[in-house]
């Protein structure tokens, strides 16, 4: 007798090769009075004009976050409105979606990530060591093919998430789709129809041999840095920093405190002691790239020693403070902009969080 | 509704049928000697042919494309890349883990918005937490490259119709309703209420 074993489950990677014949549907979606299996999942949506002037937006959705062995797939759509006047809808994913299927596997803002906020990494897409395959993704045709009025799905492969993970926000044509659940397992059934899969005719066919032989990059997730400041931007917190203006701190090319910097370092001590912060502390002088090297390098060390010096009289005993100067090396902003020299012109403090 | 932003699941009817004709073909060759695969998806449940719900492919592409961009806000005039600009707050929306800012600038002459796309955090928009005293910035990452990037959308210029963009921050307290978005180039904060 033949034995059909499920027709309402997910399957994961070890079985997809000998069960791809199972009907599925998202793990979890089922409703009273409502087959779970003739669901097409909204996890959530954003809308993009990429590089086209006129006409309405594209709409971006994604239908799931699925975590397979040794990936996660990432499964999400493109809709091209029916009165878009695109007759490409790669045009329609924005300026730097380029690299989404080039070798350049980002994550820019064009390809795809996941990021976990609770644990402040962002997960890139997987490689692959085929030529002609650069990522382990749908075929450019599945954008190529797709007609105003459809929406196209695609798939595309990224780092295995840690098991802890319940929810990302997805990054994927350039825009932020928040609060995705993270589910198991390839979605089922595959489209008989697969350049492009149009939204409802079954899911894209995730190539495994693919994903298999594929690997995360080097790093596999990139930290992720939350800023927050206060009104007069002169101190901002970040995980396990508190960074502070040089511009505040200190006169042009100046390393002595001025009277607002010596206030400034004493808020700053203020936060580092109600964070119940580490007693070993790292005071770090950085600078923008103007002026040379060596002046740079000696300006921020100078600069780390001055904030070193006040943070030792705020702070008092029984901390341990190390000053360094890294000048131009560590900027965390363009130097081409004015705005960006000024992030970079800093003094930060680095804990270690409850040490 | 603007679907954009409900981050829920909206479920639209599927059938089922010919995929189920597809794979009890592709099962033809699946006998009781055959062994079963163990299924590794979570949840996972049992089903025989006959009470296998039937697969119909169909075009569901209206369903996503109902979605519709959220209302401005509010909006400020001002300049962005050197041209008189408009700058349309459509949505701050406090997320499980952060909040997310939907905006366009809109505007009848061309700006380049070089200096704004996903490379220069620094330029983007802000969130003010006027009562709280609080400035909340881009979240970035440093690629392995150098180049620090912004969770946000990159952007060549402004013209036309809305680009629409979002933007990641850090999480909101739970206290705060309303906050400021501040641009360099706009002189007037656009106060708008937390979506949560």
């Amino acid at each position: 007798m033949t034995t059909i074993r499920s027709s309402l489950r997910s399957i994961g990677a070890a079985t997809a090769m000998g069960a791809v014949l199972l009907v599925g549907m998202p793990a979890g979606s089922s409703a009273a009075g409502t087959s779970a299996a003739d669901e097409v999942p909204i996890l959530g949506q954003a809308f993009t004009m990429g590089t086209v002037q006129s006409g309405p937006p594209a709409v971006v959705t994604v239908h799931g976050v699925r975590r397979v062995e040794g990936a996660t797939i990432l499964y999400w759509s493109l809709g091209v409105p029916v009165d878009s006047p695109v007759d490409n809808a790669l045009s329609l994913l924005g300026p730097a979606t380029s690299s989404f299927y080039a070798g350049n596997v980002g994550p820019t803002m064009g390809d795809a990530a996941l990021t976990d906020v609770t644990g402040a990494q962002v997960y890139r897409p997987l490689v692959t060591t085929e030529k002609f395959a650069p990522c382990a993704c749908s075929p450019v045709s599945s954008l190529l093919k797709v007609k105003p009025g459809q929406a196209s799905v695609m798939w595309t492969a990224l780092a295995p998430l840690p098991e802890g993970v319940t929810t990302v926000d997805v990054t994927v044509a350039e825009q932020v789709v928040p609060d995705v659940t993270v589910e198991e397992g390839l979605l089922l059934p595959v489209a008989s129809e697969q350049e492009p899969v149009i939204v409802g005719m079954g899911w894209p066919e995730v190539d495994m041999n693919l994903v298999g032989t594929s690997t995360p990059q080097d790093p596999e997730s990139y930290s992720l840095v939350g800023r927050v400041s206060d009104l007069e931007r002169a101190v901002t917190t970040s995980q396990g920093e508190v960074s502070l203006a040089s511009d505040v701190l200190f006169a042009k090319k100046s390393a002595t405190l001025t009277a607002k910097g010596v206030a400034t370092v004493a808020k700053a001590a203020a936060q580092i002691k109600a964070s119940e912060a580490g007693t070993a502390l790292t005071v770090t002088g950085h600078a923008d790239s103007d002026d040379s090297e060596d002046y740079n390098q000696a300006l921020s060390e100078r600069r780390a020693k001055a904030v070193a010096a006040a943070l030792t009289k705020e702070l008092g005993s029984g901390y341990s403070i190390t000053a360094v100067g890294k000048g131009e090396t560590q900027p965390i902003a363009s130097n081409a902009t004015a705005a960006g020299k000024a992030k970079n012109r800093r003094v930060s403090i680095t804990y270690t969080q409850g040490q | 509704m603007n679907t954009a932003t409900a981050a829920t699941r909206v479920r639209s009817r599927v059938a089922l049928a010919s995929i189920a004709v597809a794979a009890i073909a592709a099962l033809a060759a699946c006998t009781d000697d055959t062994p079963e695969p163990s299924p590794s998806g979570s949840g996972s449940s049992s089903a025989t042919a006959s009470s296998a719900p039937a697969f119909v492919p169909s075009d569901q592409s209206a369903k996503v494309l109902a979605a519709t961009l959220p209302a401005v806000q509010g909006s400020a005039k001002g300049t962005v890349g050197k041209q008189p600009a408009t700058l349309n707050v459509a949505e701050v929306r406090a997320t499980a883990g952060g909040t997310l800012l939907t905006f366009w600038f809109s505007g009848a002459q061309a700006a380049p918005l070089g200096d704004q796309g996903e490379k220069s955090w620094e330029n983007q928009p802000t969130l003010v937490d006027v009562a709280g005293k609080k400035v909340y910035e881009p979240f970035t990452f440093t690629h392995s490259r150098g180049e620090t990037y912004c969770l946000c959308t990159d952007a060549a210029y402004a013209r036309g119709d809305a680009q629409p963009r979002t933007i990641y921050y850090p999480a909101l307290p739970d206290t705060v309703t309303t906050v400021e978005v501040r641009q360099a180039g706009f002189d007037k904060p656009i106060s708008v209420p937390v979506t949560r």
